[in-house]
């Protein structure tokens, strides 16, 4: 027969906390990155959407030919040897010219996010967090811009700037950004009720400290998500204005510049256009894909995959 | 209706018998109600005791055939007066519930339903399983608010849940569970959200309306107080199995797992002892569990317990199939070595 | 003996639901008079039921809201109407534990971090190298390995993250903690540890302790004083021996009587089914709590 030590005695069973997992986890990237990697769809996006980058940054190096070098003799020409997709209404070679568009429309897509994301992101979590006084000036004026129509207001700004690419997305990243003010003062909204921003108030955080710290980070999410859907909005618009001449300037080429090309010569043939408008589905879908996937893997992440 | 409770002829009100309960989760199948078997004869209370990670809530669940759909498996077996209810359509677990067996849960605000007045929902269930007209099963609403204590029923039975404190809003929730006159009781945690002047009330009501319509409970709690009061006996779960089972006093006077007399040595010494006048106390430690309740995939072979276990020896605790062993009336124990320990129980009466 | 905290005479109402004009309609106080001493190393004990007003107590004593009126001194500084950088100076030396440890810390931070950001606001002087380090301490205080410094909160169970939440607070090197319902959330073998935690540090730091709880079996073996909260007002307030085997006032007594322990008798009468006069009492509780 034993008698039951004191379950308190030091030194003894008592000091066991209890079991932690012995292998010392990943690292969070690591971790991200393995969900992700479950997601085929996102998986594949990602490849695309990296390829695309590539391509962009390494365009003069790959296209084949000189994008703005015309031949009227070969005008509309299918695919061939020479021309592998071909060439469009002045007889420029489309594989190099889509290349080129291939830079300038990330480029353009970089640049209105850009604006759109240092607009709308720190004024967003500034009036989700700090409130009252702050949200009270800054929401009616995200109301407006959004009440705006899109294509006047764009307008409006590159009358002002003058035309251009660049100019032309100032004027996107101006449409998205009361987007992105939303999305972070609904994400900084939340997260000011929670116990863990009021434990560290008493810990004596300051409030720019809880805005970087924590309400960013929390915020990173949904915002990442508007990215990939701002991505597939400024190219659809890049598209747009620059098919009224407002956008990027001949001989200059986008993507969309390259559909408007095509619109032109409609009547004779729209083939040559075909390649701009497959790398515009492409890329769009691959954004989407990969907002949600990424979206998904995050959320799963914090919530330990709950 | 009330069941005679000296009526030992009858068959048990709830027999399970190795009930099992498997979940698809990010591990693969685990098991969380690991053969769990016990019984409940009319009139009587059982208390269920364990905390988190024990099963207990799905053990309960499964009773009333809440446990099904994708990504749950469900075996073994479960009859509420001889019914059998795993695998049984849903159809027929709609005419067991509320008939044969109710349930009620720990929130009792949640668990109404926010759009509807108490008494809508009391009538909804009696029409329902009664089958009485509109103007019958309002009196009978109005009737069971009265039998669990809410003044003034007829009006606050036209009230929403919101309008209602939490005690009252469990109290609907006994009028609920109650209006068919149930042979069995279900009661997961149902005091453990209110305040401790409330509960008391709500256990004293309950125990009164077990007198009155001849109910047997099932009664779920981590709190061995309230067990203390409730339970005629108690089984004591952790990790999924019952770790030891006993009528209730003998189960606190001496406890025949390592476990129990642990949970125990937590309530000990709450300052019965030793209160001489002296004011000037110093806090003292308490007596506590070490390490923590293993996660349903993690469970350690061998007893369950072992790795928190002052007794643990090697070889004897740490693997194969324990089983659990019945000794004396009404006692059963999973722990090989309780013949050999003195396991410390309650120190006063 | 020190005073730490003087709390004299608070009021603290909420307003609840708004007039066209926008001006409140009807009040709820949540305090209403209420007083209370700690001095160092020492325990009070706040206890009542919902809606007693403790957990507002809490908040009010670190500055988290703004008394309507009455006095709070912390640690011989009038605190009632300090701003917030009145506040910075005193933030280091009162802290706070909350209920839900899965809610009180960012779960996109890991443990290391957390426990860190105390020591990022008041040790500036510190390093990265200099703050692991002393990350490292404070959770081996709390009986935690480094193992635990890159998890996340999810990984954890209530138990270890409640050590974690108080290696936080530890972290500014505070003389008073505020512990509002620590354990409560807590499975009741993980309690004992975490209390017996508590005073463990406070014998080898000399804390002194606000320990607000319902729960009084808890109380009576962890704090010296305690406080009886009612709806606001204290009822009764003494050293915890003597308003516990001598309670002064009967609503103590009707707490007192309501814990319920594992005994061989039963204490519970059967209350008669059909009488209404008890559930009047409990009729027109407030539908906010604490």
């Amino acid at each position: 027969m034993s008698q039951a030590p004191a379950l308190d005695a030091p030194g003894g069973v008592l000091d066991e906390v209890g079991a932690v997992p012995p292998v010392p986890g990943p690292s969070s990237t690591h971790r991200l990155w393995h969900v992700l990697r479950r997601n085929r769809p996102a998986v594949l996006s990602l490849v695309f959407v990296a390829f695309v980058v590539l391509v962009a940054l390494f365009a003069p190096l790959i296209a084949p030919q000189d994008p703005n070098a015309q031949d009227l003799g070969q005008r509309l020409k299918g695919p061939s040897g020479a021309h592998w997709l071909g060439t469009d209404q002045f007889g420029r070679d489309v594989l190099s010219r889509l290349v080129m568009a291939t830079r300038l429309s990330i480029l353009a897509v970089v640049q209105a996010l850009a604006v759109a994301a240092l607009l709308g992101v720190p004024a967003g979590l500034a009036a989700g967090f700090l409130g009252r006084f702050v949200d009270a000036i800054l929401n009616p004026i995200a109301d407006a811009l959004l009440s705006v129509p899109p294509l006047m207001l764009a307008l409006a700004v590159v009358g002002v700037l003058g035309r251009g690419l660049t100019f032309a997305m100032v004027a996107v990243g101006l449409i998205l950004a009361p987007r992105f003010f939303r999305v972070a003062r609904g994400a900084a909204q939340s997260v000011r009720n929670e116990t863990y921003v009021e434990a560290c108030r008493l810990l004596g955080c300051s409030s720019w400290r809880l805005l970087w710290r924590h309400a960013l980070p929390n915020a990173s999410s949904p915002l990442l998500v508007q990215v990939t859907f701002g991505a597939s909005i400024v190219i659809v618009a890049e598209a747009s204005l620059s098919f009224l001449g407002v956008g990027v300037q001949i001989p200059d080429a986008t993507w969309g510049s390259m559909l408007q090309d095509a619109y032109r010569s409609a009547q004779e043939s729209v083939m040559f256009g075909l390649p701009a408008a497959v790398m515009i589905v492409l890329t769009i879908l691959s954004f989407s894909t990969l907002g949600d996937g990424l979206r998904d893997a995050l959320e799963g992440r914090a919530t330990g995959r709950s | 209706m009330a069941a005679d409770p000296h009526d030992t002829a009858g068959s048990p009100v709830l027999e399970v018998s190795d009930l099992t309960v498997d979940f698809e989760t990010e591990h693969g199948w685990t098991t969380v109600v690991d053969s769990v078997s016990f019984s409940i004869e009319a009139g009587e209370t059982l208390g269920l005791v364990g905390e988190s990670g024990s099963g207990k809530t799905i053990t309960a669940l499964s009773v009333m055939g809440l446990v099904d759909g994708r990504g749950a498996r469900v075996q073994g077996s479960v009859k509420v007066e001889g019914r059998e209810m795993i695998g049984a359509s849903e159809p027929v677990l709609r005419t067991v519930r509320g008939d044969l067996v109710s349930m009620i849960f720990q929130e009792p605000r949640r668990s109404l339903n926010p759009a509807f007045t108490v008494g809508n929902q009391i009538a909804e269930t009696v029409r329902r399983h009664q089958g009485l007209s509109r103007r019958d099963a309002w009196a009978k609403t109005v009737e069971m608010l009265d039998i669990v204590g809410i003044p003034d029923p007829a009006r606050r039975a036209r009230q929403y849940p919101h309008e209602l404190s939490g005690g009252m809003c469990q109290r609907v929730m006994l009028g609920i569970a109650l209006a068919c006159e149930p042979a069995l009781l279900i009661a997961d945690e149902p005091t453990t959200a209110l305040d401790a002047t409330v509960q008391k009330r709500m256990l004293g009501l309950m125990q009164s309306l077990k007198q009155r319509f001849g109910l047997s409970i099932l009664f779920i709690s981590h709190d061995l107080g309230v067990v203390s009061e409730m339970a005629d006996r108690v089984a004591v779960m952790y990790a999924g199995s019952i770790a030891e089972i006993a009528p209730r006093h003998e189960l606190f006077a001496e406890p025949g797992h390592p476990y129990t007399a642990g949970l125990l040595a937590t309530y000990a010494d709450g300052g019965d002892g030793g209160g001489s006048g002296d004011t000037v106390r110093q806090p003292r430690r308490m007596l506590s569990i070490a390490g923590m309740v293993p996660a349903a995939h993690e469970w350690p072979t061998g007893c369950r317990f072992h790795p928190r276990c002052l007794h643990a020896q090697e070889g004897r605790c740490d693997a194969g199939e324990l089983a659990l062993v019945g000794f004396g009336p009404q006692r059963a124990s999973r722990c090989v070595r309780r013949g050999e320990l003195v396991l410390e129980g309650l120190q006063s009466p | 003996m020190t005073r730490i905290l003087d709390v004299r005479d608070v009021h603290k109402r909420y307003p609840l639901g708004r007039s066209f004009f926008g001006r409140p309609k009807t009040f709820h106080d949540a305090l209403r008079g209420t007083s209370l001493t700690l001095d160092a190393g020492r325990t009070v004990a706040v206890v009542g039921e919902s809606g007693a007003g403790k957990s507002t107590l809490g908040r009010l004593i670190l500055g988290a809201e703004r008394a309507d009126s009455g006095t709070i001194e912390l640690f011989g500084t009038d605190v009632t109407r300090a701003s917030t950088k009145q506040w910075r100076a005193l933030r280091r030396r009162g802290q706070m534990i909350f209920q839900d440890p899965f809610a009180s810390l960012d779960p996109r931070m890991t443990v290391g971090d957390s426990v860190a950001e105390g020591l990022i606001i008041h040790e500036r002087e510190l390093d990265r190298a200099g703050r692991t380090t002393r990350v490292t301490e404070l959770l081996d205080r709390v009986g935690l390995g480094p193992a635990y410094l890159p998890r996340y909160p999810h990984e954890l169970s209530g138990g270890q993250l409640q050590r974690v939440s108080i290696a936080r607070a530890l972290g500014p090197q505070p003389d008073l903690i505020v512990c509002d319902e620590p354990v409560a959330a807590l499975d009741v073998s993980i309690q004992a540890q975490v209390l017996n935690l508590l005073l463990d540090l406070q014998d080898q730091l000399g804390l002194g302790y606000v320990f607000i709880s319902h729960d009084l079996s808890i109380v009576r073996r962890f704090a010296h004083e305690v406080v009886v909260m009612r709806e606001g007002e204290v009822v009764e307030s003494g050293p915890i021996e003597q308003v516990f085997t001598n309670p002064s006032d009967p609503y103590t007594e009707e707490l007192i009587g309501a814990v319920l322990r594992p005994s061989a008798t039963r204490t519970i009468p059967d209350i008669d089914a059909g009488s209404a006069a008890d559930t009047e009492a409990e009729a027109d509780k407030p539908v906010m709590s604490t």
